[in-house]
């Protein structure tokens, strides 16, 4: 039995499977975020034989949670004291798999997973969130890799006074520029928005939350969780302001790294 | 009169004044304006068309029968968006 313990910011999940090989694309897919302590959420992989459904179906209730697909079948127990992932093994699968599983698993947390860059420096972390289009592989191409959390998926944990952005492995266009584990406290929130000089405008909270609820990656229709969901986004954007960024591609990094800075000053 | 109340499948909270509802059948994200929101907060003790419109004329400058048209209206427009259901006795 092969083990690896991917650990995205504070949720670990430890895949325990058979094929050697499966264990070789792990190691090599989540090397930045292995972990050697095998104490995550356990999930025992094996090979998917039959076609599971077309479409994704979640399904969440007090028995347990299932995940569909085409590619990959799970079945956890309400708590996630195991998991059983029935899954081709290819990257791709994996990996939408995990995505969908991550959100699950690490709601009752306080744990979001957002369709947005993420990007921290010494004061703290951002998080530009917004759909496909709206900047955030630009954005983190022109602050950089070296600093990024990631250019699509950015995983924050609500616990206490604060949030905490997270890096994940889960890029977009810039293909895992960064792909190492990295945290910040959350210093702000901001949409992104195209024009021709850097600006930050705060943002009313509602706005905040509406940019945040609509960026929020969840699959479940199941009303208990979606009122987590919805609790834990209130609870980040009462601890976190929020922005509207304005920049432009050619923006100098310099300009928009001492705006940003100046309004945690 | 009909009695209305929220539904099973919402998750909805109130942040400075705006009231925030998803509709987990249809993954939908509803966000009601302040005098919706002055309403929605309502259902839950006064459920139908009158006495939500009593409420609207106590606080905002409307008379009566464009309070009632106004109120029924957007209780019309709830249950059709599946936020809100009539009660059956």
């Amino acid at each position: 039995m092969y083990r690896r313990t991917i650990a995205i910011g504070p949720l670990a999940v430890t895949c325990m499977c058979d094929d050697r090989s499966f264990d070789a694309l792990i190691a090599r897919d989540y090397k930045m975020f292995l972990s050697p302590r095998h104490t995550g959420l356990p999930v025992r992989i094996m090979p998917l034989t039959s076609p599971s459904t077309d479409d994704l179906a979640v399904t969440a209730n007090r028995r347990g949670i299932t995940i569909a697909r085409d590619d990959f079948h799970s079945r956890s127990d309400a708590a996630f004291t195991l998991t059983d992932l029935y899954i081709h093994r290819d990257t791709y699968s994996l990996n939408s798999w995990l995505r969908i599983f991550l959100t699950l698993a690490g709601l009752r947390r306080g744990i979001l997973l957002v369709h947005g860059a993420g990007w921290r420096d010494g004061t703290g972390a951002w998080l530009f969130a917004g759909r496909s289009g709206a900047g955030k592989s630009t954005i983190t191409r022109i602050l950089g890799k070296r600093h990024a959390l990631s250019d699509e998926l950015t995983l924050l944990h609500h616990a206490g006074a604060g949030t905490t952005a997270y890096s994940t492995p889960f890029w977009g266009e810039l293909q895992r520029g960064g792909e190492q584990s990295r945290r910040g406290a959350l210093r702000g929130i901001c949409s992104l928005r195209h024009g021709a000089a850097v600006d930050l405008t705060p943002a009313a909270r509602p706005h905040t939350l509406r940019t945040l609820l609509s960026t929020i990656l969840f699959f479940s229709d199941n009303a208990g969780l979606m009122r987590r969901l919805l609790a834990t986004a209130a609870a980040i954007t009462r601890t976190t302001p929020g922005y509207t960024l304005t920049f432009s591609r050619d923006a100098r990094p310099a300009s928009i790294t001492r705006t940003l800075r100046e309004a945690v000053a | 009169m009909t009695q209305y109340r929220r539904t099973r499948h919402i998750a909805a909270r109130t942040i400075e004044g705006r009231a925030f509802i998803i509709n987990t059948a249809s993954s939908t994200l509803h966000e009601l304006d302040e005098c919706g929101t002055f309403l929605w907060e309502r259902i839950p003790r006064a459920g139908d068309a009158e006495t939500l419109a009593e409420h609207l004329i106590g606080v905002y400058e409307v008379d009566a029968g464009r309070a009632r048209a106004d109120t029924t209206a957007f209780l019309s427009e709830l249950e059709h968006l599946g936020l809100i259901e009539p009660i059956h006795e």
